[in-house]
């Protein structure tokens, strides 16, 4: 939609401003005031910000990083995992531009991130973004809407077509893609389009929950139990595909500020996953990782190892003679190797 | 058992390691390296850890930078 089009909206945006400094309040109000959005609410304290964005449709936070009662990270953390009935862009304006705290606040999950003094055209330029973002699956939550509608009024097989076709076009795997395209904006310190990958990949997320929720209680209101509680499981691996997201962006960008001259954070992130027991992950990682250093043979060895725990041992075959390969001497494989092979019962 | 009688410096990282509890592998000895090469911002340093790390690499036959999960 045209920039033109889209501030004929600005009118009617719902807006708030979290602060606890009365002077960055008195220049956020101006700024928005010049574009002509209108201030629904102003929080000097995070949770009773929380309390109100939980009950009132809330288009967009602006969060200066000063709060009363919390940090900033605490209330980004907050209105994510708070905040269940649709998902609150936060757009952060802080006066700390210390690449470790972007990235603090990147992992918090913020919307935006605007550094302070700023110009009217920036606020402009992130609003535009949001808006943007909004519109990102507009048609399909729109469509979501009309199912569950049709639900209520008992048609419940023209709201599993409705809603199975939107869940097979927006599979799992673009959610994962957008969210492998953010780690690596933020490997290249591309920080803003990392953050639009990660909302990218959770709106994603969001309307396969609300698809796989909404063909949960269509199956159910038809009798079908068995496919209730197969959605009901879907719904859940994508609640739990939300939690690791989560989990992989805070333990990468902890990677990313310890270790920052690590050739490959991804072989680093699978380490560490593998040593919690979280296997899956690790193997994820190790993917990500192989792309950056596809001959690297102690990326395959890590990988093997990752799989050779997840009873994998077949593919972790595979990986180790690829580690053999690069290297003959490498002495870690050639004993897992041997494992491997007792395991299998072929030495 | 005294566990610090059993605590010594490995020669070649200097890690402090419980001899009696804890593998310690010139892999390990690798990874100890690497992560301080990761952390390291002093170039003279850096530069004498890479140097260590070389010497190991060599002997395991490898040219990466990268950890291996040990």
């Amino acid at each position: 939609m045209p920039k033109k089009e889209l501030m004929k909206k600005f009118p009617s945006l719902k807006v708030v401003i979290t602060t606890s400094n009365e002077r960055h309040y008195k220049e956020d109000i101006e700024g928005l005031k010049r574009l002509k959005i209108n201030i629904a609410n102003r929080f000097s304290a995070g949770m009773a910000a929380l309390d109100y964005l939980k009950f009132n449709l809330t288009h967009m936070v602006f969060s200066d990083i000063e709060l009363s009662d919390m940090s900033i990270l605490t209330f980004l953390r907050k209105v994510r995992r708070e905040i269940k009935n649709y998902l609150v862009p936060v757009i952060v304006i802080s006066s700390n531009s210390e690449e470790g705290f972007v990235l603090d606040v990147i992992a918090a999950g913020c919307a935006g991130f605007i550094i302070r003094p700023y110009e009217v055209t920036t606020l402009l330029d992130y609003i535009l973004y949001v808006l943007e973002q909004r519109r990102f699956l507009e048609i399909e939550e729109e469509l979501i809407n009309d199912a569950n509608r049709k639900i209520a009024a008992g048609n419940f097989e023209e709201a599993i077509e409705e809603l199975s076709e939107i869940a097979e076009e927006r599979g799992e795997d673009e959610a994962d893609s957008y969210f492998e395209m953010g780690t690596e904006y933020l490997l290249k310190k591309k920080y803003n389009l990392a953050i639009m990958a990660f909302n990218k990949a959770l709106k994603i997320n969001n309307v396969l929950v609300k698809c796989y929720t909404g063909l949960a209680e269509a199956y159910k209101g038809k009798g079908d139990l068995e496919k209730y509680k197969y959605y009901l499981q879907k719904a859940a691996d994508e609640y739990a595909r939300r939690d690791n997201f989560d989990e992989v962006k805070e333990l990468f960008i902890k990677i990313l500020k310890t270790d920052p001259n690590a050739p490959n954070p991804y072989n680093t992130l699978g380490i560490r996953f593998r040593k919690m027991g979280k296997y899956n992950l690790a193997i994820d990682a190790y993917k990500q990782a192989l792309k950056l250093n596809p001959r690297d043979e102690n990326i395959h060895y890590n990988m093997a190892k990752a799989l050779y725990f997840s009873n994998r041992y077949r593919t972790a075959l595979k990986f180790l003679r690829n580690a053999l390969r690069i290297n003959p001497d490498f002495s870690e494989a050639r004993m897992m190797e041997e494992v491997i092979l007792k395991e299998l019962g072929e030495v | 058992m005294d566990t610090k009688k059993n605590l010594r410096p490995c020669p070649v990282c200097q890690k402090i390691v419980n001899v009696e509890e804890e593998t310690h592998t010139l892999y390990d000895c690798r990874n100890f390296l690497l992560t301080q090469y990761y952390r390291e911002t002093d170039p003279k340093r850096k530069k004498e850890l890479e140097e260590k790390i070389d010497r190991i690499n060599e002997k395991l036959g490898t040219k990466s930078k990268n950890l291996v999960d040990t």
